[in-house]
């Protein structure tokens, strides 16, 4: 995949910021949720979400389990070669897997994106921007250069997300294929 | 035709759980875990039509560094996974434990660059893994090889693994080999957190199983 244009210097400087240590912590905590750094304990609630069309349908497309743990291989080695990456959402003290976010920067990705997925029983509890919001802040403490999230135009639930983590829509672009928008996160401060 | 499932003991000895010293020095080689500065040899090797014509066919860039990502990953979830290999410091293939969901076990795999081959570079690493496994406590390996990949044929018979059976994981057919894991004969192997090299223990030619 090749890089629009606009966005060569962006990500230039997030390989530079990795080069240079980037690193997310591995567990972050919020008023309700325990966001930790993705492993084999989420082998089953991974497979869930990955395995059913319609939760699966933004965030890569379904795929079958030997493809969801596949993906959870890869987002295992997308910290080690990142120093950053997917979190299990749960709530604090609980067991139920509720969803993955994280920071999401593989090969050929403009930039430092924020994305995230519930299981469907998870959604319409704001679950999602309030782990979006301390992956935000996490990834502006820890040296971010930018931050966006890429969302498919007819994902209305998910732009509603980026929106209250105050994301601004900025662009569509062409990623693995498919239009997407672009959602911006102003620095802090700046917006 | 998928490979038919395992079933007692071979079912315990494949399953059991292992952990593997992420380094692993050979006489010529060094074995370590994959890093950013590997990518750009490792995508030229799967982007080689020839070198991955036994292997699902050549894949492109972005696929490629969500493959090395993976690889990386299954150390994180399974203690184990496979190994960068580096000759004079530099990536001349990869070699290791291969676990997708979709095996019927995990593989002792192998794949060299091109430039790097006929030198049995293959044969000394998979080696070094396997002998680091047998160190580890491992007491079954395979190698799944496709019947035409002529080279690879002559890995597994110069490390003496035995033919079994044959299936397909989705990659076209594959031989089953079964890996020589008689305790080794000197005990220790190189790897191990600051151990030294030992000498090789084990005979040139193929031991009969018991």
């Amino acid at each position: 995949m090749s890089i629009p244009a606009r966005y060569i210097l962006r990500h230039d400087l997030a390989l530079a910021a990795i080069a240079a240590g980037f690193t997310m912590p591995e567990t972050l905590r919020t008023a309700r949720l325990t966001l930790t750094r993705l492993s084999l304990r989420d082998r089953d609630g991974n497979q869930q979400m990955y395995c059913e069309e319609e939760t699966a349908r933004f965030i890569g497309g379904v795929t079958d389990p030997a493809g969801a743990y596949e993906r959870l291989a890869m987002h295992a080695g997308h910290w080690v070669l990142r120093g950053c990456g997917s979190y299990a959402l749960r709530l604090t003290g609980e067991d139920e897997y509720l969803g993955g976010a994280g920071i999401w920067f593989p090969h050929g990705w403009p930039e430092l994106e924020i994305a995230y997925g519930l299981m469907p029983e998870a959604r319409g509890k704001s679950y999602a921007t309030e782990a979006v919001r301390a992956i935000r802040d996490a990834a502006w403490h820890a040296g971010a250069p930018s931050l966006v999230s890429y969302i498919d135009p007819r994902n209305v639930a998910s732009q509603r997300v980026a929106k209250a983590a105050g994301a601004q829509a900025e662009a569509t672009v062409c990623l693995s294929g498919k239009p997407c928008t672009v959602w911006r996160y102003p620095r802090r401060g700046a917006a | 035709m998928s490979f038919s499932p395992l079933t007692g003991d071979a079912l315990a000895a494949a399953t059991a759980p292992l952990m593997l010293p992420r380094r692993i020095e050979s006489a010529r080689l060094t074995l370590c875990m994959f890093r950013e500065d590997h990518f750009e040899a490792l995508a030229r090797m799967h982007g080689d039509a020839d070198t991955m014509r036994f292997m699902g066919g050549p894949r492109d860039n972005d696929t490629n560094w969500r493959g090395m990502a993976t690889m990386l990953g299954q150390w994180e979830l399974l203690g184990y996974g496979a190994y960068a290999v580096e000759a004079h410091g530099q990536f001349v293939g990869r070699c290791g434990l291969y676990h997708p969901l979709h095996w019927p076990e995990r593989e002792l795999g192998y794949c060299f660059l091109s430039e790097a081959r006929g030198q049995g570079y293959a044969t000394e690493a998979a080696t070094a893994v396997r002998d680091a496994a047998i160190a580890a406590g491992a007491r079954r390996l395979i190698s799944l090889i496709n019947p035409d990949n002529e080279p690879s044929l002559k890995v597994a018979a110069r490390m003496g693994a035995t033919r079994t059976d044959q299936g397909d994981v989705g990659e076209g057919p594959m031989i089953r080999f079964v890996h020589d894991m008689r305790p080794l004969a000197g005990g220790d192997i190189t790897g191990a957190e600051g151990a030294k090299p030992t000498p090789k223990t084990r005979t040139k030619t193929p031991r009969k199983r018991t």
